[in-house]
């Protein structure tokens, strides 16, 4: 699954820290989304949405492997 | 939307798991000094008792990234645990053969359920600590 989860966090000028902090998660989880490592739960990505003023689908979208894999 | 909470207890607990381990160390060789028994069964009982408080206590940060660790580490640990003690039996105990009509010797659930545990444990802190390299290399 892709996501423009960096590029939102920078357009609204806000730290993985600061984001984790809202959102209730570590910081590590943040990064570990950014870089793909790991897809968050339908709650944690609404709540990213939320504070990034955006919406679930503008940040993350499926990729062809997505269907036919499972992490 | 109401979160539920997954571990029962804080990671407060993780200390009361670190005693039970110390105690089960020293009960092993306060027995041996005193009997010269090697009681795996002794220690791997206490061991039992505090690697469960010790993984199934809450992290200081405990999101949902963390919960998928821990249920990678267990699902990794248990078939792992299951061969390693199956190996145990064979090498170790001299396996009955099944027409013998004797009972199939085996380590004690609590010996089983301890390595099953320490690998557990073992590799949620090894997917931590990738997790910590994986950030900084970003």
């Amino acid at each position: 699954m892709k996501n423009l989860l960096k590029l939102e966090r920078a357009r609204n000028n806000m730290t993985q820290a600061e984001l984790a902090t809202k959102v209730n998660v570590s910081r590590q989880t943040i990064n570990s989304i950014e870089i793909g490592r790991y897809v968050p739960s339908t709650l944690l990505a609404f709540k990213i949405a939320f504070v990034l003023d955006t919406k679930v689908d503008a940040l993350f979208s499926l990729e062809e492997g997505d269907w036919d894999s499972v992490n | 939307m109401k979160e539920q909470r997954t571990f029962w207890y804080s990671s407060r607990f993780k200390i009361i798991g670190i005693l039970f381990i110390l105690w089960g160390i020293y009960s092993f060789f306060v027995k041996y000094r005193e009997h010269h028994l090697w009681d795996i069964n002794l220690v791997s009982g206490l061991l039992c008792w505090g690697l469960s408080f010790i993984l199934f206590s809450s992290e200081k940060t405990d999101d949902e990234r963390t919960h998928h660790h821990k249920f990678k580490a267990l699902t990794w640990a248990v078939p792992a645990g299951l061969i390693i003690t199956h190996l145990i039996n064979y090498f170790f105990l001299s396996p009955a053969e099944p027409d013998s009509g004797k009972y199939t010797p085996s380590v004690s659930a609590y010996v089983a359920l301890s390595i099953v545990l320490i690998i557990a444990l073992g590799l949620f802190y090894y997917l931590q600590y990738q997790d910590r390299i994986d950030e900084k290399s970003a």
